[in-house]
């Protein structure tokens, strides 16, 4: 596994694990911003409500399949150990657990569908949580 | 949504627009990131110091796994391999 993330990120693997969650830590903001549209919160006049949220839901399936391509390339290249006083490993198995369980509220468990904001809301932090964590020594 | 059930025009504008924005979102944080953090160094040489330290902190990251890796056993199997 070491050697396909090698290969594929041509020896910068950090540089392209920092890149991938910062492209999905902003898909996150534009996606809470596309669901504010989506409620109603937030009337534009170049955007209505329905296709904000038939929007959030193609973009978020796009995020989803990059958060996970970026958790097994960090997890094939770094390991599952946390260093100590690295909260990044925690804050990223929270995000997964999270929109797991929305994506399965969305999909399937309509009528949980009262807790899609709080959710959305929880996972855009934990985005940012992890982006930070993960960006943060690099970019700062 | 127009009268027979299909989405209307303007529907697909809007998808389509709001689709490209976000698609335009990634191009520019993949470049400010890049920009940033690359390791090419063509405009500032301060990359390239970053790429060095991301560099070795990813080599000592890697070095501590394998420490960790060879006391649980697993060292050997890499060995073998």
């Amino acid at each position: 596994m070491e050697a396909v993330v090698q290969s594929l990120t041509l020896g910068h693997a950090s540089e392209v694990k920092v890149v991938l969650a910062s492209v999905v830590a902003s898909l996150a903001v534009y996606q809470a911003l596309l669901m504010v549209v989506g409620y109603g919160k937030l009337r534009v006049s170049f955007l209505r409500p329905a296709p904000a949220s038939f929007s959030h839901r193609a973009i978020g399936d796009a995020v989803v399949v990059v958060t996970l391509v970026t958790t097994l390339l960090c997890i094939g290249y770094f390991g599952l150990e946390a260093e100590e006083h690295d909260s990044h490993p925690i804050v990223a198995a929270l995000l997964l657990c999270v929109l797991a369980f929305k994506i399965t509220v969305v999909r399937w468990f309509h009528s949980l569908g009262f807790l899609l904001p709080a959710l959305g809301v929880t996972v855009l932090l934990l985005f940012i949580a992890t982006w930070a964590t993960v960006a943060a020594p690099y970019l700062g | 949504m127009a009268e027979d059930g299909q989405p209307s025009r303007s529907y697909a504008k809007q998808v389509l627009g709001s689709l490209l924005a976000g698609l335009g979102l990634v191009a520019l944080v993949v470049l400010l990131v890049a920009d940033r953090i690359g390791p090419t160094g063509v405009v500032s040489p301060a990359r390239n110091e970053r790429a060095e330290d991301i560099a070795e902190r990813d080599a000592e990251r890697r070095e501590d796994r394998f420490e960790r890796d060879d006391e649980s056993g697993r060292g050997r199997d890499r060995d073998r391999d």
